[in-house]
C-alpha cells in the first residue's frame, strides 16, 4: 500500500502545524524555566557572593598596600622566564584570578609559566600623595628586583592590563638600560591608552572648561570609588538595565548567574584612585595628550616610548568601550621594538582578558607569545 | 534527482526575538545616551554635579572632624597619620628582617618548597625536536 500524494491542502498545512508546534515547544521551555528563575532567584538573594582570587600564593614582599604575591607553580617543569603582571591602579586584581576555571592566573600555571602579580591595594587617605613617578620608577623596579631575588633570574616578562599597562610601558621606557638585555625580557599590554585624544566621553567630560581636578584632589584627596563606578556605567547606561533583564532570563542557568555574580562584584568591587597620580593623569595625560605628543615627563625624565626594545604585544578588544581602540592603537608604533605586534581580539574591555570569550581568544594567544619568548 | 526545496526553517520563538529586541534596544539607548553625555551642555552640567558633590563631601568632612574634636575622639586625619607611622615601623621590620636573612645567609622560609626546574621549552620547539627525532627512530 503505498501512500497517497499530499494534495496542495496538506502541503500548505504542514508549516503552519511545525511553526505552532514550535511556539508551543518555546513557551513550554519557558515556563519550565519561568520556574527555575523563582526557585534560583531565591537562591540567589540568600547566597553571598562567590569566592574570587582562590589560586594559592604567597606574599613575597609587602610596602604599605602593595603586595607582591608569588603564585605556586602546578607543574614540575616552568619556563626560565618569570611573568609579573601589573594591574591597575583602579580596580582590583582578582579579574585575572576570578575562579577556578576561569583565572588567567591559573591558566598561566597550568601552561607552565612562573607568575607573580603586582597588588596595589586599597589606596589609604595618607597614599593621595602618590604620584605615577611613585609606581614606574620605585615600586615597580622594587618588585622586579624581589622577582629576580626569588627566581635567580636576571630577567622577567611584563603582562600588564588597561592602566597597569601604562605604568609597565612607562616602566620599560624609563629603564632603557633593562630593556636592551637586563631584567625586562618581553612586555605584553592589553588595552592600554597612549591616544588620549581617543578616549571619547572620557576627554569630553574632562575637559578643563568643566572639570576643576584640582579642586577634586585638594577638596577629596583620594578620588572616591564611588566617582569612578558612576564614570564607567555612564558610558554604557542602558547595559546596566539589559544586564539585570539578562540576567532574570537566564537565572535558571547556574553557569551564567555565578560568572554574571563574579563579573558584577568586580566591577562594582572600585577602589580609590590615589588623588595625585589622578590628577597628573588627568592634567597630563588625559587633557593635555602629553605622552602622545612625546613631552611627558616622570621625576624629570622625558620619556619615549621608542627606549622600549625588548618583545612587545598589544592586545586590544574590538569592542573595548573604556579604552577605545582610537585611543590604544598608537602604542605598538611608539615602541622600538623590532619583534612587535597588535593583536586585535573581540570582545570587550573586561571580556577580553576574562570570561568564556578570553579563554577561547586571548589566552592561547598570550600562551604561544609568552612560550616562544620565556627561554 | 537534487532535492530543490529551501531547507527547513528553525520554527519561531517569539522568545528569542524578544531577547533580540532586548539587545538592539540596549545598543540604540546607549547611543542615544552617549551622543547626548557627549555635548558640551552635558559636560557643563556634570562637572556643576562633581562641584556640588566634592564641596558637599568637603563641608561633610570638615564638619564630621570639627564634631571629633569637639568631642574629644581622634579624626580621620588623626588615624591617617597613625597609620603612615605604622606603615613606616612596618617597613623599617621589613627591611630589618631582610637585612638579617641576608646576615645569616638565608632568604624566606627555612624549609622552602622543592622549586619546579626552569627547563621548559615551548611547544614549537619541543615538535621540531620529535621530528628530528623521528627518522633516526626508525
Amino acid at each position: 500500500m503505498t501512500t497517497p500524494p499530499a494534495g496542495p491542502a496538506a502541503r500548505s498545512a504542514t508549516p503552519v502545524l511545525d511553526a505552532t508546534a514550535g511556539v508551543a515547544q518555546s513557551v513550554r521551555r519557558e515556563m519550565e524555566r519561568t520556574f527555575r528563575r523563582s526557585v534560583k532567584g531565591l537562591e540567589y538573594i540568600s547566597t553571598g557572593d562567590p569566592g574570587v582570587g582562590l589560586t594559592p600564593k604567597d606574599t613575597v614582599h609587602s610596602r604599605g598596600t602593595l603586595r607582591l604575591y608569588h603564585y605556586r607553580a602546578r607543574v614540575d617543569e616552568v619556563y626560565r622566564t618569570p611573568i609579573l603582571l601589573v594591574m591597575s591602579l583602579i580596580s582590583k586584581p582578582y579579574i585575572l584570578d576570578l575562579a577556578p576555571g576561569h583565572s588567567l592566573i591559573e591558566f598561566l600555571l597550568d601552561r607552565g609559566f612562573d607568575v607573580y602579580m603586582i597588588d596595589w591595594g586599597t589606596p589609604r587617605p595618607e597614599d593621595s600623595r602618590l604620584r605615577l613617578e611613585d609606581y614606574v620608577l620605585d615600586f615597580i623596579p622594587e618588585c622586579v628586583e624581589v622577582v629576580h631575588e626569588r627566581s635567580g633570574e636576571p630577567d622577567v616578562s611584563i603582562v600588564a592590563y588597561c592602566m597597569g599597562g601604562l605604568l609597565g610601558a612607562l616602566y620599560a621606557a624609563l629603564h632603557p638600560d633593562v630593556s636592551s638585555g637586563g631584567r625586562l625580557r618581553n612586555l605584553a599590554c592589553f588595552t592600554t591608552p597612549v591616544n588620549y585624544d581617543g578616549m571619547g566621553l572620557f576627554r569630553t567630560w574632562t575637559d578643563p572648561a568643566h572639570f576643576d581636578v584640582d579642586r577634586i584632589v585638594d577638596r577629596l584627596g583620594n578620588v572616591p570609588p564611588q566617582m569612578l563606578y558612576a564614570s564607567f556605567n555612564a558610558l554604557r547606561p542602558a547595559s546596566q538595565v539589559a544586564g539585570r533583564v539578562r540576567l532574570w532570563d537566564n537565572m535558571w542557568n547556574d553557569e551564567f548567574v555565578t560568572s554574571y555574580r563574579r563579573l558584577q562584584r568586580w566591577a562594582a568591587d572600585q577602589i580609590p584612585f590615589p588623588g595625585e597620580c589622578f590628577r597628573q593623569t588627568t592634567k597630563e595625560l588625559q587633557q593635555q595628550n602629553l605622552l602622545m605628543k612625546g613631552e611627558f615627563r616622570l621625576g624629570g625624565r622625558l620619556v619615549d616610548l621608542s627606549n622600549i626594545k625588548v618583545p612587545f604585544i598589544h592586545v586590544v578588544a574590538e569592542h573595548d568601550h573604556i579604552v577605545p581602540y582610537e585611543a590604544a592603537r598608537d602604542l605598538v608604533g611608539m615602541v622600538g621594538s623590532e619583534d612587535r605586534q597588535e593583536l586585535v581580539l573581540k570582545g570587550g574591555h573586561v571580556s577580553l582578558v576574562a570570561g568564556g570569550n578570553a579563554v577561547r581568544r586571548l589566552w592561547p594567544r598570550l600562551d604561544e607569545w609568552l612560550a616562544e619568548r620565556s627561554v | 534527482m537534487a532535492d530543490d526545496r529551501p531547507p527547513p526553517q528553525p520554527p519561531p520563538d517569539p522568545f528569542a526575538a524578544w531577547r533580540e529586541w532586548v539587545t538592539q534596544s540596549e545598543h540604540q539607548m546607549n547611543k542615544v545616551f552617549n551622543d547626548m553625555m557627549g555635548t558640551e551642555q552635558f559636560a557643563r552640567a556634570s562637572g556643576g554635579w562633581v562641584e556640588a558633590m566634592t564641596m558637599f563631601q568637603q563641608t561633610m568632612n570638615e564638619g564630621a572632624q570639627r564634631y571629633f574634636e569637639a568631642v574629644n575622639l581622634p579624626t580621620r586625619n588623626d588615624l591617617s597619620e597613625l597609620a603612615e607611622r605604622l606603615t613606616a615601623v612596618e617597613e623599617r621590620l621589613l627591611r630589618i628582617e631582610g637585612l638579617l636573612a641576608q646576615a645569616i645567609g638565608r632568604k624566606g622560609d627555612a624549609n622552602p618548597a622543592p622549586r619546579p626546574a626552569r627547563t621548559r621549552r615551548p611547544p614549537s620547539e619541543q615538535k621540531a625536536a620529535v621530528r628530528e627525532d623521528g627518522p633516526a627512530s626508525k
